[in-house]
């Protein structure tokens, strides 16, 4: 027994140098996704000071490049923002463009193109909680292996690379717990720039659309003030063949 | 016309697939003597649309019944917008009443010369305060760029809810030579975003000028010519915008008193976002009047004049949201506010109060306006 007490704590320290990087963990995360567009309805039940809101969308996005996504997202609920649309384009290099169509006022409006740790929807979930991250805005850390919810995952810490990421995402930290057998975040704990827990992500449900694990049942809950948004992807369809004219402002305020 | 976008309205009732619209209550009470409501009432609005492949039919009727001013009073059936539009891979045609909007920047759009205002409605929604056209649009598509030929055959001015005693109102004779067009090219490039536009038709803004006839005065709309430029660009935080225009008027010389001269008239605005909550646009306006000649000149007229507007907005998405919009006029320092509070009491109800003011000297643009100057209070029910 004595023996065998010495030798599990070699074995998990050889065991623990052939761990794979944090960063390692989180390309497999964020790349793992191979397909080329996406369809899916999206809603949206925001919970804050004793209210509920609900709020619908029907969002399309197509790679435009390896790095570049498109997004189309129309407003289908509640009754006073159905038709509102929101365009999104992204640039590897230079600004990404926004645009908002409001038929309120029957015009296409240009919007900053900063603004990624702003609430989605007046949500919990942050226009940069919702889209793809950028691997090389990060550094990462691999904490090893942890118990949750009696599995193992893999305890990921992710830091701003540089200052500007703080500063756009409002987030001075991440810690991702990461499914190695989905390749999936299923929880993430979001510090703000205080170093304070702020947010905390956890993933309800997934689906496996070709080979691939969506996250399809997601609620952020804010620790500091308490509200709690739940976001479901109901229909989520991959590889519709989007053409590229539904990702034009003519398309937008259709 | 009315009547018979109205018998459209109601044929469509029978074959309608979406229906959708809103119930307002609505009061809004002058800010200046006699005090009275101004507009007193319940409005329920129908919105019907239909696709079959490539044609999409759209109508939106009002029935309004006011309680306020008397020659307001009763029921009011009133087509907002009906229109038909055909969709081709590289061109849509809309047909019918409808919001032509040109320009990329806030509230003042030198290029925007189509649809008309009333400045007696001025409220938080666009479709009170805009009056829609009847008119055919074609835009033409190329990747990213797009031509846009608009055709209007009836011109609407501006209400802008003031009557001269005495004075008769002579508007263009309905004939095909007083009709009105123009094309807007719009595209891109890198992120930056322009469009070039030209429009032929009547000022939307009456002059007052002597009749010759009858030796008194009367309210006409000359011809002007306008050709237009606009871009936007947006980095970091800010998005640069800029509109302008050349107005080409009847009167090229400047040598008659009683037309306008040709003028230029242009918006620069830097708009800054706060995060998703605030925005805050900021824009120097400034028109100039060409071939100015002392003494031949309107009084109405001002050589330079140069403005700014502000436009403060700050939301609690989902729960309230602050907005303010200015215009300040610096010559005559006479001033325009329109401060909204909406407050979103559930899902697809919303409370509106604010307020309408317009201020200053009796002869500058906003204080000829002071009596139309009000708050106001509704509450929406979408559905």
């Amino acid at each position: 027994m004595r023996r065998l007490l010495i030798i599990l704590p070699v074995f998990s320290l050889l065991w623990a140098g052939n761990l794979p990087t944090g960063r390692e963990i989180m390309e497999k995360v964020i790349n793992k996704a191979t397909w080329k567009d996406m369809v899916a309805e999206v809603e949206m039940r925001i919970s804050s000071r004793g209210r509920t809101r609900i709020r619908k969308i029907k969002m399309y996005t197509r790679k435009r490049t390896p790095s570049e996504d498109d997004t189309l997202m129309r407003f289908t609920y509640p009754p006073d923002v159905e038709g509102t649309s929101f365009l999104l384009r992204e640039h590897s290099k230079g600004e990404d463009e926004r645009y908002l169509y409001l038929p309120a006022l029957r015009r296409i409006r240009r919007i900053a193109a900063s603004g990624k740790g702003g609430a989605f929807m007046g949500s919990d979930f942050s226009y940069y909680d919702i889209g793809k991250p950028k691997l090389e805005d990060w550094n990462y850390k691999n904490l090893g292996l942890v118990d949750l919810n009696g599995k193992k995952v893999y305890k990921i810490e992710a830091t701003p690379a540089v200052k500007k990421v703080e500063k756009e995402t409002k987030y001075s930290k991440i810690i991702h717990y990461v499914d190695p057998e989905k390749w999936s975040v299923v929880r993430a704990e979001y510090y703000d720039r205080t170093g304070a827990l702020w947010k905390v992500l956890e993933v309800k449900k997934f689906q496996k659309i070709k080979g691939v694990w969506f996250q399809t049942d997601m609620v952020m809950k804010n620790v500091q003030s308490g509200s709690e948004s739940e976001m479901k992807f109901l229909n989520l369809k991959i590889d519709q063949g989007l053409s590229p004219s539904l990702f034009t402002k003519r398309s937008l305020a259709k | 016309m009315r009547k018979l976008l109205i018998l459209a309205f109601g044929l469509s009732l029978l074959w309608a697939g979406q229906f959708r619209g809103y119930m307002k209550f609505y009061a809004h009470q002058q800010l200046v003597e006699p005090y009275g409501f101004s507009r007193l009432g319940s409005r329920l609005q129908l919105n019907l649309k239909e696709s079959m492949g490539r044609v999409d039919f759209f109508s939106s009727m009002d029935f309004d019944l006011q309680a306020g001013r008397e020659e307001n009073r009763g029921l009011r059936l009133y087509p907002v917008e009906a229109y038909i539009t055909f969709h081709w891979e590289n061109a849509d045609l809309r047909l019918g009443r409808q919001f032509i909007f040109w320009g990329k920047t806030d509230w003042i759009n030198p290029t925007d010369n189509i649809t008309p205002w009333d400045y007696t409605n001025i409220t938080a929604e666009v479709e009170d305060y805009r009056i829609a056209v009847d008119a055919a649009k074609l835009d033409l598509y190329y990747g990213d760029s797009s031509l846009e030929l608009v055709l209007v055959p009836f011109f609407k001015p501006n209400n802008l809810g003031m009557s001269i005693p005495g004075a008769t109102e002579e508007k263009p004779e309905q004939k095909p030579e007083n009709w009105q067009e123009g094309m807007r090219f719009s595209s891109g490039f890198y992120g930056f975003n322009f469009s070039l536009s030209y429009w032929r038709g009547f000022d939307l803004y009456p002059s007052v000028v002597p009749d010759m006839e009858t030796g008194g005065l009367k309210i006409t709309h000359t011809r002007q010519q306008v050709f237009g430029a606009d871009f936007d660009y947006a980095f970091g935080s800010l998005v640069i915008k800029g509109e302008g225009a050349y107005f080409l008027t009847e009167d090229r010389e400047g040598t008659n008193p009683l037309v306008k001269n040709p003028y230029l008239y242009y918006v620069l605005a830097l708009e800054w976002a706060g995060g998703t909550n605030l925005t805050l646009d900021l824009q120097f306006i400034e028109k100039r009047v060409l071939k100015w000649h002392e003494g031949l000149m309107s009084p109405y007229e001002e050589k330079l004049s140069r403005s700014a507007s502000l436009v403060f907005t700050y939301k609690k998405e989902g729960y309230w949201k602050i907005q303010l919009i200015s215009v300040y006029n610096f010559k005559d320092r006479d001033y325009f506010l329109l401060p909204i509070f909406t407050y979103e009491i559930a899902d697809g109800v919303n409370l509106y109060l604010g307020a309408t003011v317009f201020h200053g000297p009796e002869d500058s643009p906003f204080g000829r306006l002071h009596d139309a100057s009000r708050y106001f209070l509704e509450i929406k029910y979408s559905f």
